[in-house]
């Protein structure tokens, strides 16, 4: 078809020529159909001459499953809800029509199992789900699957307003007022997440109320104390939603404001040396440390074993782990204070204590 | 008195892909009013913003427009920035410089294709559109995107673009300057093109400025008014930026604003590329945003306006994005009365409406 086009284009043009007026004009267009012959056409030709990708060229996401931990990154990562992750199925799933390919989770993914082909998904009449195999993983705790989730969202009277729900809720629809213990739900805007209910450190929210533990409520009397075993990694202060912990690191100083203390038991729980307790005594398992914390152990991680995720990174309270390159995980030995927070939040539980 | 007939205009027409439409009244075929209405395209962005992770949300308001999409991108990247009060690397302050101007680059030829094609000026439309894609194509291998680039991120860039990659781009631009040459000067010295543009709406510099226009609308009409003049975002202040502006007010000088631009951007690459630092391309930014903060972007389009708010949580309080059509329909109307009803298509395509920005 070109040759028979380009055959006819140069007999247009020498038809032309032979007519030659005295317009300018004729001597631009001769010259740019002469040009024009000896160039190639600006299109591909497509199906003939193969596309060629760009590296970086985002075309569909795919995954590696054996390497996959289920860990979940990758779906949080998402903005629209793409991807989803059946752990106890093991299974991973995509909604092509819904990928925007951002490639948020590729970056996302801690064993970088996840990645972004250049091709593009092939063009379908339905809405395409893929599904993947990956390792099979019991959900942690199982106590999620647990609460029937019917019924609106209740809280018991174990409450202590800390205000945590209302922060944790993605669409508002919780309002807490400390000083009126006042604790109201929307339950038009309430979405059902349950991300309130992860979140309270008393146990106290449920859907459909009955399901309510009653908590241990004994041991909640008196103040708030701290054991000998603190290293004053003030992980606690930060976690307090009453701001009425105060920890100074180099004055060796934990000093809690009783009044302004709500007694949620937020610290407890963020506490890596279970120091915390309220009423003193009761939680001081460990063994009592020597006075001053002169790096009684470090962290340490095994070999091989540091999939590069950096959740370490992020918690530890001294900065005292630079970002992890290609699982090569450091450690600044001075910086250390031992609080072992690095060790609860490594999801492969890489990370231990070492002494020194 | 004619009699008055009311024409509607859009939102299908065959010379407009944007679902803008209009109830024109017309005496004979002088229109006398023009009364916009939109709201065909809501897809309520702005909402969506408050229950997604504020990082998520930078993809999402990207795709408030497939043309300004880096714009978008920087604009919520920066308003978050300064809500968080991160400082970004100055790397990658010159990288989204480098990134906005080819997006600009890219967007005035694919105006001046729609333009082509507006007055019937089909070939023209089609070498717009092909040099084009020489840029869609430089996009697309550093960013992996050839529309939705999701290479900005809070805190900087995603991907950082290697030097000689850099380079490679101003070569490449510097080899279109001829072809854009050749086929801007066709809607400059062509005759019949003069026609159909010169002394058509014309927009004087008292009105412009009472309406409120921004971007190429009001710098053909002899305004120098420009965001990037004020250094708020990028580098400009180190490029010895000053904008283009022509005082005919028609359409012509719209189109000529836009032409210029086009080599003032290539030119803007060079030197940006020329300086640019190296270094890191991203910070840490914090994982909960409080404060607010407001940023205007010069887009192709002209002034756009982002504004983020946070609660001391994941999740925005607010997010805003006003665009330029927006502020530049009262212009148009301004425009369309005492306009032919055969001028109407171009006069719409020449303040390069863009309604999905509009309404998001």
């Amino acid at each position: 078809m070109i040759i028979v086009a380009k055959i006819a284009v140069i007999i247009a043009a020498l038809l032309l020529s032979a007519v030659v007026t005295a317009r300018l004009g004729f001597f631009k267009f001769g010259k740019t159909i002469l040009g024009s012959l000896g160039k190639k056409p600006a299109t591909l030709m497509y199906p003939v001459v193969p596309r060629e990708w760009e590296e970086r060229t985002r075309g569909s996401v795919s995954i590696d499953g054996d390497n996959c931990i289920a860990c979940g990154i990758c779906a949080n990562a998402c903005p629209t809800n793409a991807i989803d992750i059946d752990k106890a199925e093991g299974k991973w799933t995509i909604q092509r029509m819904q990928c925007i390919q951002c490639s948020a989770c590729v970056d996302g993914c801690p064993k970088k199992c996840l990645t972004m082909e250049n091709l593009y998904t092939i063009p379908d009449v339905v809405k395409v789900v893929d599904s993947f195999d990956i390792p099979k993983k019991a959900p942690k705790g199982a106590k999620k699957d647990a609460p029937a989730d019917d019924g609106d969202l209740t809280c018991a009277d174990s409450c202590v307003f800390c205000g945590l729900c209302a922060k944790a809720c993605p669409a508002d629809a919780i309002k807490v007022d400390r000083k009126a213990k006042l604790w109201e739900v929307n339950t038009e805007d309430c979405v059902k997440c349950g991300a309130c209910i992860d979140k309270c450190p008393k146990g106290s929210l449920s859907f459909g109320g009955a399901a309510a533990p009653a908590e241990d409520a004994g041991d909640d009397d008196g103040d708030l104390t701290c054991a000998d075993s603190c290293v004053f990694c003030g992980l606690c202060a930060k976690a307090c939603p009453a701001d009425a912990i105060e920890v100074d690191r180099k004055e060796k100083l934990w000093k809690v404001n009783t009044e302004d203390c709500i007694k949620c038991g937020a610290c407890i729980d963020k506490c890596p040396k279970g120091s915390l307790s309220f009423g003193g005594a009761a939680a001081d398992a460990e063994p009592a440390a020597p006075a001053e914390p002169p790096k009684k152990s470090i962290a340490s991680v095994k070999d091989g074993e540091c999939i590069g995720c950096n959740a370490c990174v992020n918690q530890c309270p001294e900065e005292a782990i630079p970002p992890v390159e290609e699982s090569e995980w450091k450690l600044e030995e001075e910086k250390c204070i031992g609080c072992g927070a690095c060790v609860d939040v490594c999801p492969v539980d890489a990370i231990s204590m070492k002494e020194v | 008195m004619a009699k008055r007939t009311i024409v509607p205009f859009g939102p299908q027409h065959p010379v407009l892909p944007e679902p803008i439409h209009l109830d024109l009244v017309l005496e004979d075929e002088t229109v006398v009013e023009a009364i916009p209405s939109i709201g065909y395209i809501h897809r309520g962005l702005e909402k969506l913003c408050e229950i997604k992770d504020f990082e998520q949300m930078v993809y999402v308001v990207e795709r408030i427009c497939g043309i300004c999409s880096f714009g978008h991108g920087w604009g919520a990247c920066a308003s978050m920035e300064g809500a968080l009060g991160v400082e970004i690397p100055e790397r990658a302050e010159y990288l989204r410089t480098i990134l906005h101007e080819l997006g600009r680059i890219h967007s005035h030829l694919l105006w001046l294709g729609l333009m082509a094609d507006g007055f019937g000026f089909e070939s023209l439309f089609n070498h717009c559109w092909r040099i084009r894609e020489t840029v869609l194509d430089l996009f697309e291998k550093n960013t992996g995107g050839r529309v939705v680039f999701s290479i900005c991120k809070p805190g900087g860039m995603r991907k950082d673009i290697s030097n000689e990659n850099l380079q490679e781009m101003v070569t490449v631009l510097n080899g279109l300057k001829a072809e854009i040459k050749e086929v801007t000067d066709a809607f400059i010295y062509d005759k019949s093109v003069q026609n159909r543009m010169t002394g058509v709406g014309v927009l004087t510099k008292e009105e412009a400025m009472e309406l409120c226009a921004v971007g190429p609308t009001v710098r053909g009409s002899g305004v120098r008014q420009d965001i990037r003049l004020t250094g708020d975002h990028g580098v400009y202040k180190e490029l010895d930026f000053e904008p283009c502006v022509e005082e005919a007010g028609d359409c012509m000088a719209r189109t000529v604003v836009r032409i210029r631009e086009v080599f003032q951007s290539i030119e803007l690459i060079e030197k940006a590329v020329a300086k640019i630092p190296d270094g890191p391309v991203d910070v840490k930014v914090p994982k909960k945003v409080e404060g607010e903060f407001a940023i205007r972007l010069e887009q192709p389009r002209g002034e756009a306006f982002y504004y983020a708010k946070g609660q001391g949580t994941k999740f925005l309080k607010r997010m805003r994005v006003r665009t330029p059509t927006n502020i530049n329909i009262p212009a148009l109307v301004k425009m369309l009365a005492g306009a032919d009803l055969a001028d109407v298509p171009i006069l719409v395509l020449t303040i390069d409406p863009c309604i999905s920005c509009t309404e998001r």
